[in-house]
């Protein structure tokens, strides 16, 4: 049986994740560039500059402070709301910017990282060597870096969130903006699973070594 | 230094004259299995290998396999 027609579904996916890194790998290369190119243009024109980010924070509203003079709210029993989430900002400050630029790239090379191993094991899977004592070492890097970047990234977001709210002074009454801390864990779960399962896989790829290297 | 089973394929074959090529089509075992054999690079040998390999070279089990010390 050719290796074609072994396995075309992780040949099928081996070729995204190949599109994948190489958007990836220009996507991480054209960041600082263009945050490079975005410092030039604010050093050029002050008045007018300002980016795109997206700051994790969370926000707590006064419904009655926020609209005061108007009509009171009504339906609610507290005149409260609160929330976290992803806001967008079109921000003119310049080290707004950066902290958002570094934490960008930080998780793009995260990212990356863990494209690359699992490109590796998609290549391996399309070839036909399912048990291998190399893919159970890849997924289980991937389980490591998963959990570890689930535990960072929210100690990430919120200092870099804090940094980036800092910058701003917005004066609404009422509106209350904070960094936010969220851990997601999902992500530390998929790791975990992703450890038990290379633990897993290094079994049956020293089964599948010991059959291979029985005469 | 551990003690590890040798397979003295190397000699038999210098003592009957037969190339590997020729062992391998006399036993149906494939040159790539039996030249990982002779490196000893095998994890275990199955009965009806040693047998195979035994009646094609005329020798007993204890010909084929040795007790030796791993570097």
């Amino acid at each position: 049986m050719s290796t074609q027609t072994k396995n075309p579904l992780a040949r099928a996916v081996k070729r995204i994740l190949d599109v994948v890194r190489v958007i990836a790998f220009i996507s991480l290369i054209a960041w600082p560039l263009l945050a490079l190119v975005l410092t030039i243009g604010h050093s050029s024109n002050t008045e007018r500059w300002g980016v795109d980010i997206s700051v994790f924070s969370s926000f707590n509203i006064d419904l009655d402070e926020f609209a005061e003079g108007t009509e009171r709210s009504t339906g609610v029993r507290d005149p409260k709301i609160h929330g976290k989430g992803f806001l967008n900002v079109d921000t003119s400050s310049l080290s707004a910017f950066y902290t958002f630029v570094l934490m960008m790239e930080m998780g793009g090379i995260v990212g990356f990282y863990m494209l690359l191993q699992l490109r590796a094991v998609f290549t391996s899977l399309a070839a036909g060597e399912s048990f291998d004592l190399k893919n159970s070492a890849r997924i289980r890097k991937f389980g490591y870096v998963a959990i570890g970047w689930a535990l960072i990234s929210p100690l990430l977001q919120y200092f870099g969130g804090q940094m980036i709210l800092r910058e701003y002074s917005l004066n609404l009454p009422g509106i209350v903006l904070s960094p936010a801390f969220e851990l997601n864990g999902g992500a530390i779960f998929i790791g975990l699973a992703m450890i038990v399962l290379s633990g897993v896989l290094n079994e049956a790829a020293s089964i599948n070594e010991s059959h291979r290297l029985t005469i | 230094m551990a003690t590890s089973v040798k397979v003295n394929l190397d000699l038999l074959l210098v003592q009957r004259k037969m190339s590997l090529t020729e062992l391998s089509e006399a036993v149906g075992i494939t040159l790539a299995n039996l030249s990982i054999l002779k490196r000893g690079k095998a994890k275990a040998m199955r009965f009806s290998t040693l047998v195979a390999i035994c009646e094609a070279l005329e020798c007993e089990p204890g010909d084929i396999l040795q007790l030796g010390q791993e570097d």
